[in-house]
This record gives structure tokens, sequence and C-alpha cells, in this order.
């Protein structure tokens, strides 16, 4: 699944990055380069970037514009990383903090 | 801040400026000939040839339409965040405001044709092309679906190349709802759709601590005066976010519990630092590390 926007109707096309690889909990994404991490994880259709620490639900990215702090991953070893504003780089890890307790395994 | 509200308040009732609906919907009735709203003379003008209709409810700094209209049919006026007031019967249904509206917050519509059919024109900017003779999904203002109509043309602006111009019939009596029309389903599923998933119920109010509406209720109902008090016994805003969206709601709902106004309850003390920065930052680290 690739939901990245190639030819926007309006603005024509996109260009984009480079192609460079991030691993999300262990598995190979590629991402371009400059894009921020939550944007890759969603043009991948992954929806899920944590497990709440009370219930174990499911979170996403909500504001994009780094304030609500839904979309914090542990990236590089670095807890509460807010992924919608942090650009991705080549190798990066990436990992979902927390655990399921409710709901679908990945959104 | 009460003091400069009021000196606000003063200064444009000395402008002859009203606050609120009143001053707008008075000017736009004089403009209209005393007509309720906006729409009556459009429609009873469609009846004869296509006629722009404008359904801005945006009171933000923005006249693209008045400039495009080659007729002076649409005005602004001085006040560029007033709602625009059109005169359908000077308009020439040219589409040119339909096109350049970056709200796509206008579209014509032309009730010329008998037999109980309008064609109403729309601005259209997603990446499928529409073609003349196509069936499209007709959606009103809210994206709801409300039938299919004809695609009957499809044309461009010079200016705004990018937004195409579909003009799609449709029943008479969907003339003024139709808002837009779509040619393929939307294809990312809504997080309900997910099969077995209902989550724990309630709508979030603070989404850090996870506090739901009906427990921010009862907290607030049970006789705390303050944010602070309410924040301390619930940790309602104390979470990663720090209250940047729970704030809100939350004194809204305070206020209403416990008969203090919002302005009132204030906004709580905030303390710097403003973004969330690392530690090791404050202790002297890379400032040019922005992660925290």
């Amino acid at each position: 699944m690739d939901l990245r926007v190639r030819r926007h109707p309006v603005l024509g096309d996109m260009g984009g990055g480079d192609e460079v690889t991030i691993f999300v909990d262990g598995r190979p994404l590629p991402a371009r380069a400059g894009e921020p991490i939550a944007a890759a994880l969603y043009a991948a259709g992954i929806r899920a970037t944590r497990y709440s620490r009370g219930k174990g639900e499911a979170r996403g990215p909500f504001c994009m514009v780094g304030r609500c702090t839904e979309c914090a991953m542990t990236v590089d070893g670095i807890e509460n990383v807010r992924t919608c504003v942090t650009p991705v780089r080549d190798g990066m890890r990436v990992d979902t903090p927390g655990v399921r307790r409710h709901g679908p395994a990945r959104v | 801040m009460k003091e400069r509200k009021e000196r606000k308040e003063s200064k444009e009732r000395e402008e002859g400026k009203a606050t609120g609906e009143g001053g707008r919907g008075a000017a736009r009735d004089a403009l209209q000939g005393g007509r309720d709203d906006p729409w009556t003379a459009a429609w009873e003008v469609s009846r004869r040839k296509a006629v722009a209709v404008v359904d801005c409810r945006q009171e933000i700094p923005c006249d693209p339409c008045e400039t495009a209209c080659r007729k002076g049919a649409i005005r602004v006026g001085d006040d560029v965040c007033a709602l625009p007031i059109s005169e359908p019967e000077t308009c020439d249904g040219c589409g040119r405001c339909v096109a350049l509206c970056p709200g796509m917050a206008i579209y014509l519509i032309d009730r010329s044709a008998d037999g109980g059919k309008a064609a109403v024109t729309v601005p259209y900017e997603m990446g499928e092309e529409p073609r003349a003779g196509m069936e499209a999904r007709v959606v009103d203002g809210e994206g709801k679906e409300l039938g299919r109509g004809k695609i009957l043309e499809v044309r461009a602006m010079g200016g705004a190349a990018a937004t195409l111009l579909v003009k799609v019939e449709v029943p008479e009596t969907w003339a003024l709802k139709v808002r837009g029309v779509r040619l393929r389903q939307m294809f990312i599923e809504e997080p309900e759709e997910v099969e077995g998933y209902r989550g724990t119920g309630d709508c979030l109010i603070c989404r850090c601590e996870e506090i739901a509406r009906a427990e921010v209720e009862k907290a607030a109902g049970s006789g705390f005066r303050s944010l602070a008090a309410l924040r301390r016994a619930s940790r309602v805003g104390l979470g990663y976010c720090q209250g940047r969206f729970c704030r809100e709601p939350l004194r809204e709902e305070l206020a209403r519990k416990c008969g203090r106004g919002v302005e009132e309850l204030g906004i709580g003390s905030p303390r710097p630092p403003l973004r969330p920065v690392k530690i090791s930052r404050l202790g002297g680290g890379d400032v040019r590390d922005t992660q925290f």
C-alpha cells in the first residue's frame, strides 16, 4: 500500500526525496528523505503509532503539527519522539511504544 | 483584558459597526432588496439563466471572488473579512468566481431548461478526469451523497486551469444542496469500520491521560472550583501534551458544573518551556537538537 500523493491535482508533480529505509519494529520500510516519520508510516498504511499506557488502546497521528503527542514513538532508542515533526533518516529505528490490550493488532 | 474588550466594542459602536451577525445581515438585506437569505434571489433568477450562488460562511480575510467577477456582481467591500454579497441580476454565469474561490464555496445554478431539472456547476480539483456524459456521485456540503447526476460539460478557466468546472444535471430540488461531485469511492477506511473494534467507549477529552468525557463530567461535578484542583484530582491535562488539546473542553465543562465563568477560571498556570525539549538541552546540550 502506498498512499503518497505523487501528482497533486492542483500543485502538479510532487517530486519527493531519495528513497531511504527506516526500520519499524524491526521491519524495513521505504521512506522518502525529508518526510516526517509519521508520513512514511501513514503512506504505508500504518495507522497506530503507539498503544496508550493505561488502557492499551491504539493511537495514531492526530494533529500532525507536533502538539498532541499522539504520534510519539521510540526513535533510535529515544522515547517520546513526536514522529509527525521528525524527518526520517536512512537506517533509523522506529519502535511502537506500549502494549496492545484493545482493538486490532495493527490498524 | 476586559477593559480592552470594552474599548474595542465602543470603538465599533462609534464607527457604526454592529458586532455579530446583525450588521452584515442588515447590509446584505439592503443590497438584495430585503430578502432574508442570499440564495432566494439567485434561486429566482436561475429560472431564466445560469447564476452564481455564494455559499461563503468564513469571515476570513479573503476576496478573490470580488476581483474574479468582471461584471462587478460580487462585492466584499472595505472589510476584507466581510462575507461576499452577490447580485444575481448582474451575474452573467461565466463561472470565473467558481474557479477562483480558494474555498470552493461558489457554484452556478441554472434552472432555465424545463422538465424539473437543474444544471449545477461545481469546482473539481481531484485527480480523475471528469468528462461529459459520465455519471457522477453528487454530494452535499457535508459530503453526503444526494444521488447520481449526469455530467453535461467540463471546462477550465484561464488563471485557474487546474480547477475544473463540472456541470452536472440533477433534479431541480437538489439545486441549492449540491456542493460537489465525486467520481470514485473514498479509499481510506474510517476507523469505525474496522471489524470488531469499538474502542473503550465515550469520546476522549484528555487524549494523553485517557480520560473520557463522562469521567471529566463526573470529576468536574464533584465540587472543584479551579482547573488546578480538577487536574490534580483527575490528572486531566497533565499528560504528554500538557493540556494543549483538552484545556478548552475542560474549561467549558468545569465552568458549567461549578457555576463560574470560563474567563474567570483562567487557563491554569502554564509554565515554560512552551515546546517539549530534552533535559540535556536545558543542561547545556546541543541547542540545534530540536527533538525531545
